[in-house]
């Protein structure tokens, strides 16, 4: 089973932090965070449209992100979204809505592992 | 204001004794610095923290190579899926044109082959793969540097004051650069590895054309121009005829000589050695 954050990327950040003397992985985070959120929204407008296209590049773009932040589970989420292919509309639809709400819950136990990690509070 | 110097020291001690430096002695700590097309901040933020010197990022292909002009980089990061209907790999041989000399590293979240083959054949230099650590982007990026640096320095014929690009066909000096024909690049060079020596004509024309046969006009109107040339740029460096026989391209006076062994000579660090030994008696 794929774990929900990659401890290895996660202290790499951590590191070059640390000898930097700055809260890099808390910068991240907050970066991460932001626009996690920002791509959330319009990925749930897309979905009310079954805009297929920017469906797509949106889950991309977001698991590209989880991946360069350690945020593994939540990535995989992201590919199954950016694998679903557009058979006929209502079902799509309804796949997409389910991985979404499930895209949603590991971002939030995703979210809670990474406060900790860092030993920072996301802002919302 | 972003502090080159304080980022580049934090590069240098973050590397350490177990990562490979980022920044090579030939780096203007100064002035080093890399491009980043993609439109995730995270990965341009990361790319920055990681190499330690500022990096530009820009979402779109259009606004980087708009800023073609104004960017020396000592790398360039390219991420295959950018926004909407715009893919990275198709803008490599434009940044490739753009920045000759710059290694282009292009980043995926796939690793699937396909993008990876088609982005060194569009003329990438390496791909690395999401997610990536600090060893491995400056050990990437440094490698490709050196790879480049090698392969463009086997293009360079330098004489005096005077240096050729053969691949790019100019031949520059302080006073500026000029573009020159293919001929009368192979000429110069010809010229440069025989400084010194008085070549026959005959000989130039055989190693120039080869087989082709070429008449004494043709090859005197390329010397003409590769002479003027030579004149514009440098008055160190001289094309001389030596009547009967041939021609030699030398440095035009012992004071230029002297002078330009004076050049090299601070370049090497060789006067301060001898301002050492003035206290030691023979």
């Amino acid at each position: 089973m794929t774990q929900l954050i990659d401890r290895e990327s996660i202290a790499s950040i951590k590191k070059i932090g640390e000898i930097r003397n700055k809260d890099l992985l808390g910068e991240m985070l907050h970066i991460f965070n932001a626009q996690f959120n920002q791509c959330l929204g319009e990925l749930n407008n897309s979905i009310q449209v079954a805009d297929s296209d920017n469906i797509k590049y949106l889950a991309h773009k977001m698991k590209g992100s989880c991946k360069s932040i350690g945020a593994e589970a939540l990535a995989n989420k992201c590919l199954e979204m950016e694998n679903l292919d557009l058979a006929d509309e209502l079902s799509y639809k309804k796949n997409m809505e389910a991985l979404y709400t499930q895209v949603e819950k590991t971002y939030e136990s995703t979210k809670e592992e990474l406060e900790i990690a860092s030993g920072a509070v996301l802002a919302e | 204001m972003y502090d080159f110097k304080v980022a580049n020291t934090v590069a240098t001690a973050c590397i350490g004794d177990r990562l490979p430096r980022f920044a090579s002695s030939h780096d203007d700590i100064d002035t080093a610095y890399t491009l980043t097309l993609d439109d995730d901040p995270i990965v341009c933020k990361l790319i920055e923290e990681f190499l330690g010197v500022k990096n530009f990022s820009f979402s779109s292909a259009q606004d980087l190579l708009r800023s073609s002009e104004l960017f020396r980089p000592t790398g360039i990061f390219i991420d295959v899926h950018l926004a909407k209907n715009e893919c990275g790999l198709d803008v490599i041989p434009q940044v490739r044109k753009c920045w000759p000399d710059a290694p282009i590293i292009v980043i995926t979240s796939d690793d699937s082959n396909d993008h990876i083959g088609q982005a060194l054949a569009a003329g990438a230099n390496d791909f690395i793969l999401k997610p990536f650590g600090a060893s491995e982007l400056i050990a990437r990026l440094s490698s490709r540097r050196e790879e480049l640096k090698d392969r463009n320095s086997q293009w360079i014929v330098s004489y005096g004051d005077l240096e050729l690009d053969l691949q790019k066909k100019i031949l520059s000096s302080p006073l500026g650069q000029v573009y020159i024909s293919s001929k009368e690049a192979d000429i110069f060079a010809y010229l440069v590895r025989q400084s010194g020596i008085v070549v026959e004509k005959g000989i130039i024309k055989r190693h120039v054309w080869g087989s082709v046969k070429v008449s004494d006009n043709a090859l005197e109107r390329k010397i003409f121009e590769v002479r003027k040339t030579v004149r514009t740029l440098s008055s160190k460096v001289e094309i001389k005829t030596v009547y009967g026989k041939g021609l030699v391209l030398r440095l035009n006076s012992f004071a230029c000589d002297q002078e330009l062994l004076e050049d090299k000579e601070v370049l090497l660090g060789v006067s301060s050695l001898w301002e050492g030994r003035g206290d030691t008696t023979y």
